[in-house]
């Protein structure tokens, strides 16, 4: 009976094991294709986050149209990876062979802020950039009933009353609580960090009269800012959408603080460069097709476009700023 | 009673075939879903969407919320037949669920479940319906001090779930509270207690852990004492018995309320309606002994508590476009797909839209009781069916089922890994569900911790100087100075039920 006993999870914890091994297996592709006739068989997308979110709705828009314009009419297929704040698929992707047929639909967050982290097996050099597809800007909001107006408003209040003005975020350590961070250091003010999950829960708390402000992205905001119950106040970001014309960008009030939350494709450092421009190629070429804008306006974003070399310079630019301000914070 | 007309005028719309149809693929996807360990509302949800881009958008959204409140009823299912739960919210079914059908009673727990599930559905649509906007205007005065207060009492509720030792129950949820702390510091983001492994940044995933303690576990219990002699007794029917009626209607009506009330809170779940319902059923019951062995009151009040919460969850959905939820979350982005936008201007601007989903979900409340009623009969066999057959497909089901949480294998190992630690959790008999419950509700406590204090400054006054949270801090100081005083008096009828899960 006693053995019997322990018989049972110990056949558990080796099938675990034999479970785990075969996973790791898995991964590789077995033959490369000539490359003068990339590609011969359907490309796998990583998308690092879970099904229904605005990473995968851009990625599977685009993978929906790019057969259209790849050589060889080659479809792309799309592997959720979720986990790890969108590290765990990138990490597949880096591990992924080289010849072009597994690429990633990467965010800022899991290239340039998690990176800099110990437990991220990779860096942002092991990536070779495809193409941007995808930026937002962050936006501050405040209560429509709030006295702050403008940006002049918002910087006299914060400065005349240090650690007082709360702000939420989508959560800690993510691209608007680095962002504001920056600000304070750029500009010596000071205000508080409150991290919800998600930018959902943020602006509840803020309609809800619990917070001053909230740093979200854009479209979460618009809905709000259209309805009238929240006003925005600047965006930090390289553009402004459409609905937040007049609002002013920080880099037009002298602060030099820009990173947009961006997404696009990347391949392994090691995938050959002509390779890389077929595969640029034709999703710049999707990207221009009326039918993935009109997606992307669904799920409120627009395509922001960066070729290869641009985007490999957007993401230097924000590793090295995103390690300034994260080690500033303490959290590198 | 314009909202009477523009309802009716929704089941013109809602009654076409069409959409009639999709009404009743959303709830069949949702039932499936359901019953799938592993498979929850949010990823049938999410999974469905890109399918619907090329509908209606009426069509779309009435297929998606089909999903959703679909769930809820197959969560049901396994556990009670087999002592896992489907989905979050249905954790504390599985106490006396499972007690009933081993007494053979399995058509039972599900015929009451189906019929509370009903009424709390129904009821959350009609308030929806008639009451929404200024409810939700209510609920958004929830900030994070009111929350935190409100996972307090949560947590207080659990005592009522602690079994023979109350020493027990704590390590079990002392267990789950650190659970809960694995993944990114809510409030510096850094991580903690990961042991360099990114595939727990973000923590451990809620739906491996309960499938490894009460599922996996179970198998291994089970093999464990192979020739028990114990063989399942007969199915007898889906209804309670003459006697067992009333107690049921009332936890029924009770479970209603609750449930109703705190999905309106925002970012509230089933988890804790269910939870709260629960110990409210097990205080007011005449026969508190018999919760943990069956009692047919701790299947009724927990399972209409949480399809009310669902239903009233979408109350912030539909009135202030907040989800209050993931899945409602999921339901939002398709919304906002569809070029639809919830809120204020939804029932102004796209107002046939809105009463024709509404009254799509009255007409998939009712699908669902016919579809159940006669089923639960049905599925209660399952229950017969030998363990040599049904031990090892549970087994492959789970293991699907742990994968396809994030397609990762690494997930079945660790489900593996907390099958084990259940397994040694039931010899040892420490309470399961306080675990699982702990680890749901611990970071959200945390959290809601945190931003209150970051709020004001780090001053603890914060949850004193609001109505709402001071008021049910003193509700669970009075449950806990309550069930000490209670114990003093006697000591047995405190501890003297036994759970066993």
């Amino acid at each position: 009976m006693k053995k019997k006993a322990l018989f049972f999870p110990i056949a558990a914890a080796v099938l675990a094991m034999g479970l785990a091994g075969c996973g790791s297996q898995a991964t590789g592709e077995k033959k490369a294709g000539a490359k003068s006739n990339y590609p011969t068989k359907a490309i796998t997308m990583v998308v690092p986050f879970a099904p229904g979110g605005t990473t995968d709705s851009a990625a599977r828009a685009l993978a929906g149209l790019a057969n259209k314009y790849l050589p060889n009419e080659q479809t792309v297929a799309i592997v959720n990876k979720d986990g790890g704040a969108g590290t765990i698929g990138m990490n597949d992707v880096v591990q992924a062979k080289p010849d072009g047929y597994t690429i990633g639909m990467a965010t800022s967050g899991p290239i340039t802020i998690k990176t800099h982290s110990k437990e991220v097996a990779y860096k942002p050099e092991d990536f070779k950039p495809i193409i941007q597809v995808v930026a937002t800007p962050n936006v501050l909001v405040v209560k429509s009933d709030s006295p702050i107006k403008t940006y002049e408003d918002w910087l006299e209040y914060v400065k005349k009353n240090p650690n007082k003005f709360t702000y939420g975020t989508s959560g800690a350590g993510l691209t608007q609580h680095i962002t504001m961070e920056n600000l304070m250091t750029k500009t010596g003010v000071k205000v508080k960090h409150v991290p919800f999950k998600g930018g959902a829960p943020a602006l509840t708390a803020l309609l809800g009269g619990n917070l001053e402000g909230a740093l979200v992205q854009t479209p979460e905001a618009i809905p709000h800012i259209e309805e009238g119950s929240l006003r925005p106040i600047w965006i930090s970001g390289t553009f402004k959408p459409e609905e937040l014309k007049d609002v002013p960008l920080l880099t037009e009030k002298g602060v030099d603080v820009e990173p947009d939350v961006w997404t696009g494709l990347m391949a392994p450092s090691k995938v050959p460069d002509d390779v890389v421009k077929v595969l640029h190629d034709s999703f710049q070429k999707a990207l221009e097709d009326p039918a993935v804008i009109e997606q992307f306006k669904k799920i409120g974003t627009e395509p922001v476009y960066k070729s290869s070399e641009e985007f490999q310079k957007t993401i230097d630019n924000d590793y090295k700023e995103n390690g300034k301000v994260l080690e500033a914070i303490g959290l590198k | 009673m314009e909202s009477l007309d523009l309802l009716l005028n929704g089941f013109a719309q809602a009654l076409t075939w069409q959409n009639l149809l999709f009404c009743i693929i959303g709830v069949s996807v949702g039932m499936f879903v359901g019953v799938m360990p592993g498979l929850g509302p949010v990823a049938g949800t999410a999974i469905l969407i890109p399918l619907t881009y090329g509908m209606e958008p009426t069509s779309a959204i009435i297929m998606l919320s089909g999903i959703y409140y679909g769930a809820m009823y197959g969560g049901t299912i396994t556990s009670v037949l087999i002592n896992i739960p489907g989905e979050a919210a249905s954790v504390i079914t599985c106490i006396d669920g499972h007690q009933l059908a081993r007494q053979g009673r399995a058509g039972v727990a599900l015929g009451v479940s189906a019929i509370g599930s009903f009424v709390g559905g129904i009821t959350a649509l009609l308030g929806l319906a008639f009451i929404g906007p200024p409810l939700a205007d209510f609920a958004l005065r929830f900030g994070p001090p009111e929350f935190f207060s409100l996972m307090l009492l949560g947590l207080m509720m659990l005592i009522g779930l602690m079994g023979k030792s109350l020493i027990k129950g704590f390590i079990a949820a002392i267990f789950g509270l650190l659970l809960s702390f694995v993944g990114i510091d809510p409030v510096s983001g850094s991580t903690r207690f990961t042991f360099g492994l990114p595939e727990f940044f973000g923590g451990i995933d809620f739906v491996i852990v309960a499938m490894g303690l009460f599922g996996i576990s179970e198998i291994l219990y089970n093999a464990d004492q192979k020739h028990r002699a114990e063989k399942p007794a007969k199915v007898k029917g889906m209804f309670p018995r003459k006697e067992e009626w009333a107690p049921t209607m009332k936890s029924i009506g009770r479970g209603t309320g609750l449930g109703f009330l705190i999905g309106l809170v925002p970012g509230a779940n089933a988890v804790l309606s269910a939870l709260a319902s629960y110990a409210l059923e097990k205080k007011v019951s005449k026969n508190p002994d018999s919760f943990g062995k069956g009692a047919i009151e701790g299947v009724a009040g927990p399972e209409t508590a949480n399809n009310a919460t669902s239903g009233s969850s979408l109350i912030p959905l539909f009135t202030l476009g907040l989800p209050s939820s993931p899945t409602v979350a999921v339901i939002l982005g398709a919304f906002i797909m569809h070029g639809l936008q919830p809120g204020p201007k939804l029932f102004r601007e796209n107002a046939d839209f809105a009463w024709a989903v509404i009254a799509s979900m009255f007409i998939g409340n009712v699908i669902l009781l016919l579809m159940n009623l006669p089923l639960a009969n049905l599925w209660a066999k399952v229950a017969q069916v030998p363990y040599k057959i049904l031990l090892p497909l549970i087994m492959m089901f789970t293991m699907v089922g742990a994968y396809t949480v994030k397609n990762s294998v690494f997930d079945i190992g660790l489900m593996m890994v907390f099958g084990v630690i259940g397994y040694f959790m039931k010899k040892l008999e420490l309470p399961i569900a306080a675990t699982v419950l702990t680890l749901v509700l611990g970071s959200q406590l945390e959290s809601s911790l945190l931003q209150s204090l970051a709020i004001s400054n780090g001053g603890a006054g914060i949850f004193f100087t609001r109505p709402i949270s001071v008021t049910l801090l003193i509700l669970t100081a009075v449950i806990l100075v309550g069930t000490i005083l209670a114990g003093m008096k006697n000591k047995k009828e405190l501890f003297g039920t036994d759970i066993e899960i």
